[in-house]
């Protein structure tokens, strides 16, 4: 093996006679060489910022965290209907009393309104904007959980046009962006957060802290999960809701028993509850299942589910929340029962005016009173 | 002038734009990980890893900025320089050139050259030298030995107070060995070690890299160990050391077995560290000189499993010893000598387990990796105010891709000691003759003082 594999000849062949002191590179890079290596010096400057603006721009960690530090220096954005629709639902919206209108959103982020997803979890900032828009035009009141336990009670009426806006998981975009976005229209909503969820996945969840600090603005913070934002075994190659299905237990080859399931179920109802407590510092009362999933749907791998979770829910929280009845969604009302209320899926494709349809055609169907608002 | 204007110009540009990039890196770098804090206890080993990593990177960069080469005027010692050459015909006549060409008085200095048995022309080129350079002393041996021994055999021949090592493949600055005895004197250093650039950074992508990486290893690596005088590694390509000292623990270096086995590698590592015990080990940033490194990725890998191999004998010698240390030099070497073997557990759990498993983006931990590799770089280009910054990520992505895995390759063959870029193997031979080519008068012929020497 001579030195010249090792690339050392050439290097050396200058040094003989010459100078200790190497030019840029062996031997003389000459004029244009040297240009060229400041052209891609400097070209590489910019494509060097690429991967972060993918990073921002396409993985989940990176909007939520690209959309912490927008937020730190940015309000998000305000929505101002034009006066022609505020005028249309000011005079539009019917008068509903003895009812309440219940809706549930997840994500609140920008992207989701350039590409609205059918269906989806996250809604558009923009879109949140004028749906709380169409809310103050039309009359809405917004309500607390507190209020709405009340209510059920019989303590309490709640005020006409009531309107309970719900969030599930505990979303970082929820506080960033919804949280700021309500606080103008001085209207409040309900966090219903998973216990250990943000030591999982603190990019992703709002903090306790954070959650906590909603509480002054009137949000209530209630009851999500424990563990069960999770899918288990339901033993015929099936990954099922972890509340919705008999569990397969694979040491003793078989499904868990009813009362196991039960068992099971109460512990985690419970677990839930106190780790909703414990992250808002306050009462829980109210449940909505993960996933929308507690036995009722095809989601099951025994029918008889269904009937359990209900009455477990129903011995742990005064209010009980499903996603069930989407298409024929109907208000809550003083007669509803308190472990089935229901909630109205805010689509991400939906606009203002399409929400604000589904909401009259719901309250025109179900609310013990309404009448035109002139 | 309006040149020498307009280079001041750009470098105050390319510097301040390199600086806000880099300034910006490290806020993201921080935000990431205070965003993370709060899952540490959920994944206490992993999230600890990258914690304890970017502390150590960090109070590296920012240690290696309290930094100053030492600046004594003292006296100048004797100094012998020796150079082990092995079928390097093509190279030596312009080594020993270069040696000469060194800025240095005459009389207190001399050059040794030991050919490790090489069957080319080297010897032939030693001696044509010999004739222009009538204070060259050249050793041989009848066959390779390794460069231990030849490096041995350059300590007993010479008789002055500080022993030199320069890489046949190396390059000095004029001034770099004036430099390189300033810190003897503190009678407290045992060893100086320079600094290495890459000669060949011209030549293709792969030198590029690897100019990154030298950079980095010298300056801040060694730089920041430098404050304590604990510098782990005295780099083979340009060092010097005192020789009383290196006499009391020579026998023991020539005769160091690993795992049943003669080390044949990692000698400079393996000096440092039997003198760092109880003395201090320096880096002179202004003692600089140039080296070659290999061209093929081939031949680079090789040399780096060799580099892992004496990494792994050392760094575990040296953490017998090490906690006697300045605390921050022992924390931060025996976190550095664990960081390389959990790394490869933590990248294969970052990129193939968490995707697989649980469904976990690697977007998040690569795009961690790739701000550690911009940051990295940045400075390289910031420091040298270089337009070829951006090999530093080249280089990390060559590291996570390979180099990171190569620990536990060399781990399995540590046990075995082929050299792989020299052509010679170790040969444990009874009888060894060394010629001796002592200072050879005149212009007309080389008379050869002959010396028999047996093997110890």
């Amino acid at each position: 093996v001579s030195a010249r594999d090792d690339g050392v000849a050439d290097a050396i062949r200058w040094t003989i006679g010459g100078p200790a002191r190497p030019p840029d590179g062996a031997g003389d890079p000459g004029l244009r060489r040297r240009l060229l290596g400041w052209i891609v010096g400097l070209i590489a400057l910019p494509i060097s910022v690429l991967p972060f603006l993918a990073f921002a721009r396409f993985d989940d960690t990176g909007k939520l965290m690209s959309l912490r530090a927008e937020r730190a220096v940015k309000e998000p954005p305000s929505v101002t209907l034009p006066a022609s629709d505020a005028a249309f639902y000011a005079g539009e919206s019917a008068v509903y009393g003895g009812a309440l209108v219940v809706l549930v959103y997840h994500g609140v982020m920008d992207d989701a309104d350039r590409e609205p997803e059918s269906e989806g979890m996250v809604v558009g900032t923009r879109r949140f904007g004028e749906h709380l828009a169409m809310f103050e035009a039309a009359g809405f009141r917004t309500v607390s959980m507190e209020a709405v336990a009340a209510w059920q009670r019989g303590s309490a009426e709640l005020p006409d046009r009531a309107l309970l806006i719900t969030f599930d998981d505990g979303r970082q975009d929820a506080i960033l962006n919804a949280a700021p976005m309500l606080k103008r229209h001085g209207m409040r909503a309900t966090m219903s957060v998973i216990g250990g969820a943000y030591e999982h996945a603190p990019a992703y969840h709002a903090s306790p802290r954070d959650l906590r600090a909603l509480r002054t603005d009137g949000w209530s913070i209630e009851a999500h999960a424990a563990e069960s934002h999770t899918a288990i075994d339901a033993g015929d190659g099936r990954r099922l809701p972890y509340l919705a299905a008999r569990r397969y237990l694979p040491a003793e080859g078989r499904l868990e028993t009813l009362a196991e399931f039960r068992l099971r179920v109460r512990r985690e109802l419970v677990a839930a509850r106190d780790a909703a407590s414990a992250i808002g510092g306050g009462e829980v009362v109210s449940f909505t299942w993960p996933f929308g999933a507690y036995g009722a749907d095809s989601r099951t791998n025994d029918p008889a589910l269904a009937a359990i979770t209900v009455q477990e829910a129903r011995a742990v929280y005064p209010l009980v929340f499903n996603d069930d009845g989407q298409d024929g969604y109907l208000p809550v009302t003083r007669d509803s029962d308190s472990g089935r209320l229901q909630r109205l899926r805010v689509d991400p494709t939906w606009d203002a005016r399409e929400l604000w349809n589904r909401i009259q055609v719901a309250v025109a169907a179900g609310a013990p009173t309404v009448r035109d608002a002139t | 002038m309006t040149a020498t204007v307009a280079r001041l110009f750009g470098s105050i540009l390319w510097r301040s734009t390199l600086g806000v990039y880099l300034a910006a890196l490290v806020a993201f770098v921080l935000l990431s990980k205070a965003v993370y804090l709060p899952a540490f206890w959920n994944d206490p080993i992993f999230a600890g890893y990258g914690i304890a990593v970017s502390i150590y990177l960090a109070s590296r960069f920012a240690l290696s900025m309290l930094y100053r080469p030492c600046r004594d005027d003292g006296p100048l010692p004797t100094v012998t320089i020796v150079i082990p050459a092995m079928n390097e015909e093509d190279a030596i006549a312009g080594t020993i050139e270069a040696a000469f060409a060194v800025d240095y008085p005459p009389e207190l200095l001399d050059v040794y050259i030991v050919d490790d048995g090489s069957t080319d022309r080297t010897w032939a080129e030693v001696r044509r030298a010999a004739e222009r350079f009538p204070q060259l002393h050249a050793l041989r041996f009848s066959h390779n030995r390794g460069k231990r021994a030849a490096m041995a055999a350059g300590i007993r021949a010479s008789s002055a107070e500080i022993v030199c090592f320069v890489d046949s493949d190396s390059r000095l600055e004029p001034d770099a060995l004036r430099e390189l005895v300033r810190p003897f004197a503190d009678r407290r250093v045992a060893i100086a070690t320079g600094h290495a650039d890459v000669l060949n950074r011209g030549d293709n992508l792969l030198t590029r890299l690897q100019e990154v990486r030298y950079y980095v290893a010298f300056r801040v690596i060694k730089g920041s160990e430098s404050i304590f005088g604990a510098v782990t590694c005295a780099s083979g390509c340009f060092s010097a050391y005192r020789r009383d000292l290196l006499l009391g623990v020579l026998e023991r270096w020539e005769s160091q077995h690993f795992l049943g086995r003669e080390a044949t590698f990692g000698d400079d590592r393996a000096l440092t560290n039997m003198l760092l015990r109880t003395h201090r080990v320096v880096y002179q940033s202004t003692a600089r000189c140039h080296t070659a490194v290999p061209t093929t990725m081939r031949r680079f890998l090789v040399q780096q499993v060799r580099w892992k191999k004496s990494w792994l004998r050392e760094s575990l010698i040296a953490c017998t010893f090490f906690y006697r240390k300045h605390p921050v030099a022992a924390v931060s070497t025996y976190a550095s000598n664990i960081f390389p073997l959990v790394a490869p557990i933590v990248l294969f759990h970052a990129l193939v387990l968490g995707p697989v498993r649980a469904g976990i983006s690697p977007f998040t931990y690569l795009i961690g990796l790739y701000a550690m590799a911009m940051a990295y770089s940045l400075y390289y280009g910031w420091q040298r105010r270089s337009p070829y910054w951006w090999a530093g990520v080249a280089f990390v992505a060559l590291y996570a891709g390979i180099l990171v895995w190569q620990t536990y390759w060399a781990v399995l063959t540590a046990r075995k000691t082929s050299w792989g870029t020299r052509a010679g193997l170790v040969d444990d031979g009874g009888g060894l003759r060394i010629i001796d080519l002592i200072g050879a008068p005149g212009p007309v012929g080389i008379p050869i003082a002959m010396a028999e020497l047996r093997a110890a």
